[in-house]
């Protein structure tokens, strides 16, 4: 059991290292487009958007919502990615006759997309947010719990698009998952406005954001890094964001056993 | 001495139109040290065999043993004592031929001098040194599927499974591979040699095993087999064979019509 368990996490360490070496072939290009990135989100968010009369008091949630729309376009393109090989490449079926059970090849897969996300996120939390300067304002930030929703949304993320990528035909990715999955969960999904003011709007339309778990992404994310009253309090944000990572692992889990039927 | 025995395999597929077996209560044992070939025409149940025994999946029921224990029981064990050269190739395209060694290497936990060290030997005895810093895309077919054995020999397998290995490939370069496979056996690897060229099967192999539509229609000592037909070549007792087990299959659908 102890030898097993030792095996399991050697092989996944090599894994990882593997994933981390092809990566750091992409860190220098991807460092040069988060930098072009935060540039762009600052002057569009610190000086254009006010300029066009957004209230202050939106800015910093509007910010947030637009690291989140990125992480799905990031997510779509790690998706993408899996899915040709799946249906190409293969690769992943050397992966699965390795000496490693299916779920610790699956959490190299999570941790990949995971510390791609994060690689691209990162630039925007940090030094996005130290650009914007006062027009990033916070009410009461709270680092602990930030990195703690951090960490659930990009598990949550990574866990729902690497089961995309084993649900559907390669067609039907190709053709749906943007018009079909990706819009409504990202217009529906509070990416653009606080959940408290769609719920003010519409309490019907509110109510339907809640069965987004994107909704819990961008209120977790607001209420640990702006804090105050105007968002969802973070004892829903983080349950419901692991309700999510379980949705998405059981709908991964029958991906799985559909496209790939492992041992 | 047995290092593989497969038991009353039966691996069944759902389709649109119902549910079909592509192996149908397959059994068989395989020897230390031979090379077994495994003959059947398309849809036969090769590769699906292949892969159940490569643990990419797994069986509807039955059982495999390796050295009399279920491999479904000492799974991670069992993958360290095989090398599996699938159809398709499935080399790592975001690394070079090197790379893709020394990572096989690692991922079955060798020590990085060994690692370094059997990365090198396998270049110089599949000829690849030269294409050790090339892209996978950058190479032909036949130097593709050179690396892909390679790979599968890296960490010093028991057993080899190699499923269509020439497919595609010139006539020298199948030459080529065949001398590899003989070296395997050689070394006293086990090789299952999945392949639907009947002349390959004859000069490689010491047994061959003929899939028909999923089951088992003849294992057999090459020389034996051919002794027995008076020497006729393997393509020979092969059609002969298939066509009687068709031949019967419609006789008896018939016959079931009938009754």
């Amino acid at each position: 059991m102890a030898r097993a368990l030792t095996t399991n996490f050697n092989v996944f360490w090599q894994l990882v290292k593997r994933d981390a070496y092809v990566l750091s072939f992409q860190l220098k290009s991807k460092l040069v487009d988060g930098a072009a990135i935060v540039a762009l989100q600052v002057l569009v968010f610190g000086h254009l958007l006010p300029l066009a009369g957004m209230a202050p008091n939106l800015i910093a949630p509007t910010f947030i919502g637009t690291i989140i729309q990125l992480c799905i376009t990031l997510g779509y393109g790690l998706s993408l990615r899996l899915l040709f090989d799946v249906e190409y490449n293969r690769f992943i079926s050397y992966r699965l006759t390795l000496p490693l059970n299916k779920q610790w090849l699956f959490g190299v897969y999570i941790v990949n997309f995971m510390i791609e996300q994060l690689v691209t996120t990162i630039p925007l939390f940090s030094l996005g947010i130290i650009a914007l300067g006062s027009s990033f304002v916070t009410v009461h930030t709270s680092p602990l719990l930030f990195v703690v929703v951090y960490f659930l949304s990009l598990f949550f993320m990574a866990s729902l698009f690497l089961s995309f990528s084993l649900m559907y035909s390669f067609r039907w990715f190709f053709d749906n998952l943007w018009p079909r999955r990706l819009t409504p969960l990202l217009l529906f999904g509070g990416s653009f406005f606080p959940w408290k003011k769609v719920f003010a709007f519409s309490p019907t339309v509110g109510v339907l954001f809640l069965a987004n778990p994107f909704t819990y992404v961008a209120e977790g994310l607001r209420a640990t890094l702006i804090g105050g009253p105007d968002f969802l309090p973070i004892f829903v944000s983080i349950p419901m964001l692991l309700v999510g990572i379980t949705v998405s692992w059981l709908l991964f889990s029958r991906g799985v056993s559909k496209r790939l039927d492992p041992v | 001495m047995n290092i593989l025995e497969i038991r009353n395999i039966i691996k069944t597929y759902q389709t649109p139109h119902g549910s079909f077996n592509a192996l149908d209560d397959v059994s068989l044992d395989i020897k230390q040290g031979e090379i077994l070939g495994l003959l059947g025409v398309n849809g036969a149940g090769k590769t699906t065999l292949s892969s159940i025994l490569a643990t990419l999946h797994p069986p509807t029921s039955g059982d495999v043993l390796f050295k009399g224990e279920s491999i479904y029981h000492t799974l991670l064990n069992y993958r360290k004592a095989l090398g599996f050269c699938p159809q398709r190739q499935n080399l790592d395209m975001q690394l070079t031929v090197e790379e893709n060694l020394l990572f096989a290497g690692r991922y079955f936990l060798l020590p990085e001098a060994v690692v370094r060290q059997r990365a090198q030997e396998l270049m110089e005895n599949f000829q690849l040194t030269r294409y050790r810093d090339y892209e996978i895309n950058a190479l032909s077919g036949g130097t593709k599927q050179r690396v892909l054995i390679a790979r599968a020999l890296m960490h010093n397998p028991e057993i080899v499974i190699l499923d269509e290995p020439t497919v595609g490939l010139d006539p020298d370069v199948r030459r080529i591979l065949w001398d590899y496979i003989k070296q395997l056996k050689a070394k006293g690897i086990t090789v299952i040699l999945t392949t639907h060229y009947l002349d390959e099967a004859e000069i490689l192999s010491d047994r061959i095993c003929i899939l028909s539509k999923g089951k088992v229609l003849l294992i057999a000592d090459v020389k034996e087999l051919k002794s027995k037909h008076q020497q006729k070549s393997l393509e020979e007792i092969f059609i002969a064979l298939t066509q009687e087990a068709h031949q019967n299959a419609a006789t008896e659908l018939e016959q079931n019509n009938h009754g």
